[in-house]
């Protein structure tokens, strides 16, 4: 009886086995892994956030300079330093209006520059669907430093920067 | 055995050249000074008024009445100082707007001649920027090509009929306001009230609703006047023809 009782266990445990796997690869597919090309760090760099009175972003001795508002400056460095003022910065409400709609902050990348101005792009999720967003670097960097989030700028603009090292 | 008109051919082929070559840079030179332009038959006198923007003396904007008229002359490209004075730039630029009207249609002016008369509340009106407007309306009492009247432009014009920028372009379209519905602009002159809106395209990738947003340039409007640049007089005949 005690040997039957030990089959029945083993195939019950081998039969459910298959089925956990199957559930953490799908929680791992929606909660992680989105299979977007947009994802896609190729051709890509994680760039270091620096400023002064202008936006400075770091990579392998290259550093390229943006000139951005004081106001954006300072909203960054807000969110650098974990700090929001009494009345929140317009990058501290966006981040309640995702927190409080579940949307997540995916990335931030910089792939782009026309007429001597860089574009960014915001990509946001809530649930399954995935917003893909024409920004300035500046907000999306605002909007990266306060979810701890990396930011990319596309390799080949970042290899035109200023050599630091 | 060798035909004569082979023998020459071949002996005097550098001569053949030269001949060629001589001809060709004579073309070129007869349609760079419509040599080969048509003459205009012209019966009494015909005429058109329109109203084109201007900047006055306080630098306001304000619109003045352009009248041309052509009759039978020597080829003399007149402005009638009765109502307004013109300046050194008002009359070259109507000039090159007489030059740039006959070419745009392939004629030749010796027998006639192209009166721009203006009225304005102005005392003296300077500038070029009435040159687009003073081609167009060549063009038309030359042409016989009717206009819309609920368009207006400013910009300088060149004898290529090339449209150029000018100041004082809010002024201007301000004062279209009631009278145009359109407002052509010279290229690169619409910095300054350029729109953009948002605009989004979603898919579905792997059983995602992917969407992308892409900031894009909006139709131009100011006062409720919508606002299009012009590069030269072909493309701001395409607005302005009925």
């Amino acid at each position: 009886m005690n040997k039957i009782m030990w089959v029945l266990l083993l195939l019950l445990i081998g039969g459910c086995s298959p089925s956990i796997t199957t559930f953490e690869n799908v929680k791992e597919k929606f909660e992680n892994k989105l299979d977007l090309p947009i994802l896609s760090t190729d051709g890509f760099v994680k760039v270091n956030v620096s400023y002064s009175d202008k936006l400075f972003l770091d990579w392998n001795c290259k550093r390229i300079i943006m000139p951005v508002h004081s106001m954006q400056i300072y909203s960054i460095d807000r969110g650098m330093k974990g700090k929001v003022d009494y009345r929140p910065q317009t990058h501290d409400l966006m981040k309640d209006i995702f927190d409080g709609f579940d949307i997540e902050l995916l990335m931030v990348k910089i792939h782009n520059i026309e007429n001597q101005i860089y574009q960014a792009r915001v990509i946001l999720r809530r649930g399954s669907k995935v917003l893909d967003l024409d920004a300035r670097p500046s907000d999306s960097v605002a909007l990266a430093v306060r979810y701890g989030k990396d930011v990319y700028m596309k390799e080949s603009l970042m290899l035109k920067g200023t050599k630091i090292c | 055995m060798k035909s004569k008109k082979k023998v020459f051919l071949k002996n005097n082929k550098e001569l053949i050249v030269l001949f060629v070559f001589i001809f060709l840079i004579g073309v070129l030179f007869g349609l760079k000074f419509g040599m080969f332009n048509k003459m205009i038959n012209l019966t009494g006198e015909k005429s058109i008024s329109i109203y084109a923007p201007a900047i006055n003396d306080k630098g306001e904007g304000v619109l003045i009445n352009l009248t041309t008229s052509v009759r039978s002359g020597r080829g003399l490209v007149l402005v009638n100082i009765n109502n307004v004075l013109a300046d050194f730039e008002l009359q070259k630029s109507s000039r090159e707007a007489t030059k740039a009207a006959a070419d745009y249609l392939g004629l030749k002016l010796n027998n006639i001649d192209l009166v721009y008369a203006i009225k304005s509340d102005a005392d003296i009106i300077g500038g070029g920027s009435a040159g687009a407007a003073m081609a167009l309306s060549a063009i038309s009492v030359l042409g016989d090509i009717k206009l819309k009247d609920d368009i207006m432009i400013t910009g300088i014009i060149n004898e290529s009929g090339d449209i150029g920028k000018i100041g004082g372009v809010k002024e201007k379209i301000k004062a279209s306001k009631g009278k145009a519905s359109v407002f052509l602009l010279p290229i690169g002159q619409s910095s300054e009230i350029k729109n953009y809106k948002s605009k989004m395209e979603c898919k579905m990738i792997n059983k995602i609703e992917y969407c992308k947003t892409n900031y894009v340039e909006a139709e131009m409007e100011f006062e409720g006047i919508k606002v299009i640049e012009v590069k030269n007089l072909e493309e701001a005949l395409r607005y302005f023809r009925k």
